[in-house]
């Protein structure tokens, strides 16, 4: 287990929230996810050590970091956490260089030689620049490798992209996917954004005022009302990552199916991910014909959620591979899309849970996001 | 130059520069020390502490000094047993130093807090989740992201001794080749008939070494403009 962490907090000066955090994970990459003032940042730092819990336990890696009953406390700076913070916080006084060398532990492991990071992050060229000659782009990597040269054994992000300027956000996801693929760190990543976070992982820790709420697959834990609610509040979105390189015009593969790519898309492209809106979803009973619409993937209804007027449909996609997959036992890896509905319409069709249904979009409708 | 100032005259500016440079040297430590417990740290009983760090500023020199003489002199508490040691602070240029360091100490430590206060204690929290301990973290990036401060509290120290007098005066005396710094021979200059001129070209003295340490100074406080904390 790469992180198990049950414990509870009080903020200092404000009596009336309190955080109470019980979850473990084992993922890679694992998604911190909740609105704003969830606590996400304060949980961050309690496994940090930076903020002292009330009670309960935090292991890392087989480590107790911190366990109330057995008195043990264990300082941030021999917890071995890298920690990337929302702002970059690079040392403004050292060059970039001397930043990535700060923690510099005695012997290195190849995984975390400053040659390979350096590369990885492409940031040769930056080393001799000072901090304040930075975009946000260049100072959240180097934040990324100052971190990573700590060699920690798990990483902490706290929304790195939150101060990076907005075209420059697939490039750092692309280097963290980089991380995520080549060194065996695990991460654990908070944001309040779903395109973000489905673009590095599908396994969710969900965080409410200041409760965890559950942790599991993405598209299984939508199955709980309220971390549906959430996701819906803070715009819940399908990101489509497509399944093989081989491109045949501008086409690419998902589950199985054939789907076909905005015209402007590069060959690059068919491999990356897609976000799809789940307003932009036409449902149907049978397999419409004669329709402009390009993309049409069958699936069954897994769960129906009525919500403020609208009705939000959990599909899961059948798979257009001869080899039949387990549904029930595989439940993890089965894509999913989420579709918008009107009541309506999930009368006049019908529609009911276990119900096969086709889900229509148009190939502009999908947007790529790295 | 030389015959523009008597012997003595130099003798007396020579101690100055001697008293106010160990003066720097002794209370820098403890400055920083408070400085860092004033600005970082919450305790129960932190205000008793500033008011204390803080009296000599307020405190009349000459109440400063006796009480020194008090504590520090040959019978006092602390003396006596310095004494016995065989250091002698009281009649002696080492306690006008400690007469300067006392007077100004509130000066130093205020200019030292106030540039710990200006750095942002979020990149301390990141040099400890580097591995960094507390004590390595005040050493990489607290203090020098603070130097500037360090350095213009220093002047301002040295520069307040140079114009120590009250409690200089009280404490050790006013001894020639000793303890008579530039204060005390200008005082003792105007005590003495015809001494008006030796006076005068003490205080022209005074006023250029106050003045270039005071300008030295200011310039280290705008170098703290320089050092802020980036996103």
């Amino acid at each position: 287990m790469a992180l198990k962490v049950d414990i509870s907090w009080s903020a200092p000066k404000q009596s009336n929230f309190k955080l109470e955090a019980s979850f473990s994970c084992d993922a890679k990459v694992n998604a911190l996810f909740g609105p704003s003032g969830s606590g996400k940042s304060s949980l961050l730092n309690l496994i940090a050590g930076l903020l002292q819990p009330a009670t309960g336990e935090i292991v890392v890696q087989g480590e107790t970091l911190y366990h109330h009953e057995q008195g043990i406390t264990l300082p941030a700076f021999r917890r071995r956490i890298g920690y990337v913070f929302q702002e970059a916080r690079l040392f403004p006084h050292l060059n970039v260089a001397e930043n990535l060398n700060y923690a510099a532990p005695n012997q290195k492991s190849a995984d975390f030689s400053l040659e390979k990071i350096v590369s990885m992050l492409e940031i040769g060229a930056l080393l001799k620049r000072r901090p304040d000659s930075l975009s946000g782009g260049e100072r959240q990597r180097v934040a990324l490798g100052r971190a990573l040269l700590s060699e920690p054994r798990l990483l902490l992000l706290d929304e790195p992209l939150a101060a990076v300027e907005h075209g420059l956000r697939d490039q750092i996801i692309s280097f963290l996917e980089r991380i995520r693929n080549e060194l065996s760190i695990p991460m654990l990543y908070v944001s309040h954004s779903l395109e973000e976070l489905l673009q590095l992982t599908k396994s969710f820790i969900v965080i409410e005022q200041g409760k965890v709420l559950d942790s599991g697959s993405y598209y299984s834990l939508l199955k709980n009302e309220r971390i549906f609610r959430l996701a819906e509040r803070l715009g819940l979105i399908n990101i489509l990552q497509m399944q093989s390189a081989e491109k045949v015009g501008n086409c690419a593969r998902f589950a199985g199916n054939e789907i076909r790519l905005p015209a402007n898309a590069t060959a690059a492209d068919t491999r990356q991910s897609f976000s799809l809106r789940p307003k932009d979803i036409i449902i149907a009973r049978n397999q419409p014909e004669g329709l402009s619409v390009q993309n049409c993937l069958p699936g069954t209804i897994a769960s129906i959620v009525h919500s403020e007027g609208r009705v939000l449909l959990r599909i899961r996609i059948t798979n257009g591979d001869s080899t039949p997959t387990d549904n029930n036992n595989n439940n993890n890896d089965i894509p999913e899309l989420i579709a918008e509905v009107t009541p309506r319409a999930v009368k006049d069709l019908q529609l009911d849970v276990d119900g096969e249904i086709y889900c229509l979009f148009k190939a502009t409708a999908l947007e790529s996001v790295g | 130059m030389s015959h523009f100032l008597a012997a003595n005259e130099w003798e007396a500016i020579f101690l100055s520069l001697k008293v106010g440079l160990w003066c720097v040297l002794i209370s820098l430590p403890a400055a920083i020390f408070f400085a860092w417990l004033l600005a970082r740290r919450t305790f129960p009983g932190k205000l008793i502490v500033e008011v204390l760090v803080h009296l000599p500023l307020v405190l009349p020199p000459v109440v400063t000094g006796y009480l020194l003489l008090r504590v520090m002199g040959k019978n006092g508490f602390i003396g006596s047993m310095l004494a016995d040691l065989g250091i002698q602070l009281s009649f002696s240029w080492r306690g006008a130093a400690l007469a300067s360091a006392v007077v100004g100490f509130p000066l130093m430590v205020r200019a030292i807090r106030l540039s710990i206060e200006a750095v942002d204690p979020k990149l301390e929290e990141a040099s400890l989740t580097l591995g960094q301990s507390p004590l390595q973290t005040f050493r990489r990036i607290t203090l020098p992201l603070c130097l500037p401060g360090v350095a213009a509290g220093s002047l301002l120290s040295f520069a307040r001794s140079l114009g120590e007098f009250g409690a200089t005066i009280v404490f050790v005396g006013n001894i020639s080749g000793e303890t008579r710094t530039l204060p005390l021979s200008i005082f003792t200059a105007v005590q003495i008939p015809n001494g008006e001129a030796a006076a005068m070209r003490l205080v022209i003295a005074s006023v250029i070494l106050a003045a270039v340490a005071l300008a030295g100074s200011e310039l280290y406080s705008r170098r703290l403009k320089r050092f802020r904390v980036l996103g």
